[in-house]
């Protein structure tokens, strides 16, 4: 059933070769050929770091590749800095809980992809704060249930001390909406079945 | 609950020219926008994880359509002119050294590969001599269509929206400090002041809302022999 047009397409051509040119080697129907209209690899990345973007910087965004990363890393920078001086962090000296300046964090998340390691169980953010190994723990794969905003929260205003975190930091690393609104089945596909 | 969620969304969008960009909901102006609607195009959240059921295996999902309303969920529907891209890249250089696509064609997905692209990059070309499998979409309501060839197990259907997160609650943060910033942006939401903390709890923005899903999951042996590798999904258009 896959590709009827190219069985029907390919039976036409054999039909009339055919008839035609009994030497006629067997000829491929040129494959269609497509192109990018949007892109993702981490969650939220287009909505936080291009909030406010105008159309032309979110479609840009959509439509680049990760090689050589899919935004200007100073553009990623500018707004961690800003959202955290607004709240009152000093954002030249802020780290976060991987102990990436935002410099560094911004570095990593312009280039838009989900790393995996095939031999650890999938999370994307840290179960324990006080073990964190990057691409291991921490940013490996994107799963179902993942809280995906907490942790892209967490690394955005928590710093890499959540012990000294004053209040303000408190109310802004956990948007306190902590599952899906149903439940994801053990077996293929996993997904719930729609509303 | 998809009457109340448009309103606020078009408050939103109306009062600040910003579109809806949850996770990446509605963010790509070119596929969807609010007052267009979202496509087949638009992809809403991208997954990658190991197989709850088979640690052997590994799965991608991607989601588009965001936002989609039980009740216009019978008649979403996916597109002749779009294939889906899983790119994996296994060394470590953001190019992809392989792809899985899928397409939907009147009805039926196919899925190809995993097989090194013909080419790299924004362009691609469907790769019909890759290995593949069928499978028909799933209606809404229906049991689930699977199929399974050639190692891989791919699905295609609607489905509930898996993400979710106080999407407005973050909106009236944020754009509190894009005022400051001197930016245009919405009024505050409780008309006085912006939000400075979330709510506890938080409303799920997403909660009673569908999408369309492609899912496809397969032996991790088959996304080449590095431990590591990354990987992203795309939307692309027949040309």
């Amino acid at each position: 059933m896959k590709s009827l047009k190219y069985i029907l397409f390919g039976l036409s051509f054999a039909a009339l070769t055919a008839c035609g040119d009994d030497d006629n080697d067997a000829v491929q129907p040129e494959p269609a050929t497509y192109s990018t209209m949007d892109q993702m690899g981490r969650p939220a990345i287009n909505t936080v770091f291009n909030y406010f973007g105008d159309a032309a910087t979110k479609n840009g965004y959509n439509q680049s590749t990760p090689q050589g990363g899919n935004a200007a890393t100073a553009d990623f920078e500018f707004i961690l800095d800003n959202l955290q001086a607004y709240i009152g962090l000093d954002p030249d000296t802020y780290t976060n809980v991987l102990g990436l300046d935002n410099t560094t964090t911004a570095s990593v998340l312009t280039v838009d992809v989900l790393m995996s390691n095939k031999d650890l169980a999938t999370t994307y953010g840290p179960s324990n704060l006080n073990d964190i190994r990057l691409g291991e723990n921490v940013l490996n794969g994107r799963g179902l249930s993942d809280d995906v905003v907490d942790v892209t929260l967490i690394l955005a205003f928590a710093g890499d001390d959540l012990s000294a975190m004053n209040a303000t930091q408190m109310g802004l690393i956990a948007d306190n909406v902590n599952g899906n609104d149903k439940s994801f089945a053990g077996t293929f596909p996993y997904l719930a079945a729609p509303h | 609950m998809k009457k109340l969620i448009f309103a606020g969304v078009i408050l939103v969008a109306g009062a600040t020219g910003l579109y809806l960009t949850a996770a990446d909901h509605i963010d790509a102006p070119a596929v969807g926008t609010l007052s267009e609607g979202s496509t087949a195009a638009d992809i809403t959240d991208y997954y990658a994880f190991e197989s709850p059921s088979n640690a052997d295996n590994y799965v991608f999902v991607v989601n588009v359509l965001g936002l989609t309303a039980p009740g216009a969920t019978a008649q979403a529907s996916f597109d002749n002119d779009i294939m889906y891209e899983f790119n994996i890249d296994n060394n470590a250089d953001n190019v992809e050294d392989l792809v899985i696509q899928a397409v939907v064609e009147n009805g039926v997905l196919t899925v190809y590969g995993p097989t090194a692209p013909t080419s790299t990059g924004l362009q691609s070309t469907l790769e019909i001599g890759a290995s593949n499998v069928s499978t028909n979409v799933t209606a809404y309501g229906s049991t689930p269509s699977i199929g399974e060839a050639n190692g891989m197990t791919v699905f295609a259907g609607p489905r509930d929206d898996p993400f979710y997160m106080d999407f407005f609650k973050f909106v009236d943060i944020v754009n509190g400090a894009g005022d400051a910033l001197g930016l245009e942006v919405a009024e505050p939401a409780n008309g006085s002041e912006y939000a400075t903390s979330f709510d506890d709890p938080g409303a799920d923005t997403f909660a009673g809302t569908n999408v369309l899903s492609v899912v496809v999951e397969l032996p991790k042996s088959m996304l080449g022999t590095s431990t590591t590798f990354s990987s992203w999904v795309e939307s692309k258009a027949k040309q």
